[in-house]
């Protein structure tokens, strides 16, 4: 392979990781910028994702991509449940609680999967999980053009949603102005239902494409979370829009750091913390103070 | 002597031009009023003044001294103290422990640590609050609350005093007594800069008023001047109440 | 008058229970004890943190940084082993204040993660750096006071002790007033005179210290580590789920904490050898939901029912 080659390998490599981190970003954003809540357990939807696509695949042979409305409503539905159980009941408790109550739950989630499916790691076999489709020399795997594709289709959808649609527009009233919002009649606490479930929702989007093209284990969710924040901490705090090209910057420079620095793979996962710490950082002078 | 002065301050949030080229100075002594419609810059300024935001540009000299670039806390030691126009009690402390932090930490000279309750409990007689000391703010009206800002300002021994829309939200009996506080803490030589909306109050306190718009200084003048001026009462056309109370 | 005597000999007893612990008890107990011991340390150094606002995941880091650096001093350039702790936390203060600065306009949620992110960039360096760490295969130290178990417990008796102190004196002095202002409202309190920003750097860089003395401790006494364990972000969950269950800002919470909970946890990781950690995190939930000021805040409400 010569170094062109190389180079535009990991260059496709790094796009096409990105899609999966835009969807999993995308609801946490949509979650930090309206609900104005981090949540920490996040990541851990997409891992009970990622083990529902397997279970459902081994035991009925479904793809999991094919599935993807109808665990997208079930997680928007559980998505709803939790805002109402869990989150509503700290939201006006102070960001330490917020932290503390998802960090703990995040924590149970992993160990019940522990519990439940054992640390080993798992994986869906999709008949073209190993297919791959070349131009130019450089390899496209089959399944990660699926679904960046899917995942494309899918944050245009969610765009299309907060822009066009009477509920996205309530959506973006509640997260700019909260009480403005409230003075027009937009009843926030729906809003709130509304953002969790589809954060969630995506997130288990996201969870099913991971079990295709990587792998489940416990702790995969947490994994995402983190990335998941460097991501929404470089595309600005709750800001939905920006999560695109953060996430094809941290996909990309992921890469690279794999394929050109020596021992380059074990860097690459110190990366996206650098990202965000240089990135609050950098923002921390716009963080308002009171 | 001139104890303040600010020259061509700016600050802008976002697009929003909250306060544009202001300048003023104030006199060892005085009290100063400054009054514009909501939304004119008014507390922005004091958060200039005590350095909670800094200036995009322009300077602040404070007792001959630039003290544009200086924080918060050494603005306080140096004698700046201010209150808020939203009540901001520290909500884990009683009114005891509220005063206690500005007596411990407000001045260059700190209060003798064995001194500090003593020394607190006279500042909270001061302002008419002993018989509530071990309260928590939750327990408090607003008229307290309000003296409690006032307190603790005042426990920091300061030279200059910025006070925020004292009055908002009282009735005129309490707007009376507050009314007098701030002319006997002037009495006792603090110079006071007031931001009111309450016109009344302004008229008996202030020997100078600025009236500032869209972060601008309007006019400046005694009391009778600029409420005549014709600029002043466009600008506060369409305005609430203020103008007539 | 009563009340307090009560409490006084409370504490006596308590103090004087810790001190013959070890003579009255077998190998294993005297494990638990130093175990526990040791995550007391922790969920106070934790506390420090957290009496100034700061939710810090970055404890796992300090905790991994004090376990490494004493390592490879003691292994490498043959330091002694007071050294090697002071070396330790010499470092660990540099890197705090550092971190610190760095962090310093950050509040809540972007601080905590924030202090995360510095933990898992420890976690890589640890494992990337092998001529200096070893690895992922870990480092190795022979084993503290050749085996001594009393000796062990004596030691990390010790470092309770000071972090004991050091929070006894910074609930009485005027840190708790400067503390509980800054809770409210940083900038409120700066207004007031407060420097913020040393209050702020010296409860982040106080709870970096214990978290490292705990970290080189649990090397020494443990022999050896690997990072995934000596920078496992369950150390610092640990810490904080004992801190909020036993009651924030207080002495007496986290240390009560991390008793109650190293009990619960060995019956668990007894009964049950994987995912043990699940009681954290329901704990956590609960403790959130339920029980907002901890066991200490239990208390007090039965005090005030009575
Ligand atoms: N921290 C901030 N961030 C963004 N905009 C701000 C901030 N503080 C003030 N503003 C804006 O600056 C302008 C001036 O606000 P300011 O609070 O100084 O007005 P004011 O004269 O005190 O009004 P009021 O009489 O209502 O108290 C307003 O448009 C306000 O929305
Ligand atoms: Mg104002």
């Amino acid at each position: 392979m010569y170094a062109g080659q190389l180079f535009g390998q990991a260059l496709v490599n790094g796009i096409l990781v990105s899609g999966i981190y835009a969807l999993a970003a995308s609801g946490l954003a949509l979650a930090f910028g309206v609900v104005k809540f981090l949540n920490l357990a996040h990541g851990e939807f997409l891992m009970l994702a990622a083990y529902f696509g397997i279970i459902v695949f081994s035991t009925y042979g479904l793809d999991p991509l094919l599935m993807t409305p109808v665990v997208f409503i079930l997680f928007f539905i559980l998505g709803a449940a939790y805002y109402k159980a869990l989150v509503k009941p700290v939201l006006k408790a102070g960001e330490l609680n917020q932290l503390l109550l998802t960090f703990g739950i995040s924590i149970f989630l992993q160990n019940l999967a522990l519990l439940i499916f054992g640390g080993t790691i798992r994986t869906i076999s999709v008949p073209y999980r190993t297919h791959t489709i070349s131009f130019w020399g450089i390899n496209f795997g089959t399944a990660r053009l699926f679904i960046l594709l899917l995942s494309i289709v899918l944050l245009v959808l969610l765009y299309q949603v907060l822009q066009r649609t009477r509920v996205g527009r309530s959506i973006r009233a509640v997260s700019q102005e909260p009480e403005g919002a409230a003075l027009v009649g937009i009843d926030s606490e729906s809003v709130y239902l509304i953002a969790l479930g589809i954060a969630v929702g995506f997130a288990s989007v996201a969870g099913m494409m991971l079990s295709i093209i990587f792998q489940a284990e416990p702790m995969v969710g947490f994994n995402f979370t983190l990335k998941g924040l460097a991501v929404v901490v470089m595309a600005g705090l709750g800001n939905v829009y920006g999560v695109i090209w953060a996430s094809l910057l941290l996909g990309i420079t992921e890469s690279f750091i794999g394929v050109f620095l020596p021992n380059g793979t074990g860097w690459s996962g110190a990366i996206f913390f650098l990202m965000i710490l240089g990135g609050l950082v950098v923002r921390q002078s716009r963080v308002r103070t009171i | 002597m001139e104890i303040l002065k600010i020259e061509n301050a700016r600050k802008n949030f976002g697009g929003v031009k909250a306060v544009d080229g202001l300048s003023f100075s104030v006199q060892e002594g005085e009290i100063l009023g400054i009054i514009g419609p909501n939304g004119a810059g008014k507390s922005t300024v004091f958060n200039l003044l005590c350095g909670l935001i800094p200036v995009d540009a322009g300077r602040i000299v404070f007792l001959g001294e630039d003290i544009t670039l200086l924080a918060p806390h050494k603005r306080c030691h140096m004698g700046i103290g201010r209150t808020f126009q939203i009540c901001q009690p520290f909500k884990e402390l009683t009114v005891l422990g509220n005063v206690a932090v500005a007596a411990v930490f407000g001045h260059s000279k700190p209060v003798h640590p064995g001194k500090v309750k003593k020394y607190s409990e006279e500042v909270l007689a001061k302002v008419n609050l002993s018989s509530k000391k071990d309260l928590y703010p939750a327990q408090l009206t607003t008229p307290d609350l309000k003296l409690l800002e006032i307190a603790r300002a005042l426990a920091t021994r300061p030279r200059l005093l910025l006070l925020d829309e004292m009055m908002a939200g009282l009735l005129p009996g309490e707007c009376d007594k507050i009314l007098d506080l701030i002319k006997g803490i002037n009495r006792e030589g603090i110079t006071v800069i007031l931001v009111e909306h309450v016109m009344r109050v302004v008229r008996e306190l202030c020997q100078r008023v600025i009236v500032m718009n869209y972060g601008q200084k309007l006019c400046e003048g005694c009391y009778e001047d600029v409420t005549g001026d014709e600029r002043v009462i466009e600008a506060y056309l369409g305005q609430e109440e203020t103008v007539a109370q | 008058m009563k009340k307090y005597s009560l409490k006084y000999i409370l504490v006596a007893a308590a103090a004087i229970l810790a001190v013959i612990f070890p003579f009255i008890t077998g190998e294993y107990y005297r494990h638990l004890a130093i175990l526990t011991l040791m995550y007391a340390v922790l969920a106070l150094s934790w506390d420090f943190a957290a009496r100034a606002e700061l939710v810090s995941f970055a404890h796992t880091g300090f905790f991994g940084l004090g376990a490494y650096t004493s390592a490879v001093t003691f292994l490498k350039l043959d330091f002694p082993l007071y050294l090697s702790f002071t070396v330790a936390v010499l470092l660990t203060i540099v890197v705090a204040i550092a971190l610190g600065y760095l962090t310093l306009r950050l509040s809540g949620i972007y601080f905590a993660i924030a202090s995360l992110a510095f933990s898992e960039v420890l976690l890589v360096v640890a494992l990337q750096l092998p001529k200096v760490t070893g690895g992922a295969m870990g480092i190795s130290v022979p084993s503290l006071f050749g085996g001594m178990r009393v000796y062990c417990y004596g030691l990390i008796l010790g470092i309770l002790a000071l972090a004991v102190v050091v929070s006894l004196y910074l609930e009485r002095s005027h840190f708790h007033l400067a503390f509980s202002a800054m809770r409210t409202s940083p900038s409120v309190a700066s207004v007031l005179g407060v420097n913020t920003v040393r209050y702020r750097l010296s409860s982040f860089t106080l709870s970096a210290i214990f978290s490292c003395l705990a970290g080189a401790f649990y090397v020494h006494y443990t022999t050896t580590t690997i990072p995934y364990e000596a920078f496992n972000l369950n150390i610092g969950v640990a810490s904080m789920v004992m801190a909020v269950l036993g009651g924030l800002y207080s002495t007496v919470g986290p240390v009560l904490g991390a008793i109650v909970l190293k009990i619960i946890e060995e019956y668990m990781r007894v009964t049950i050898p994987y995912g043990y950690m699940i009681i954290y995190g329901l704990l956590l939930v609960a403790g959130i939901l339920f029980l907002p000021k901890g066991l200490v805040g239990v208390q007090n409400k039965w005090k005030f029912l009575k």
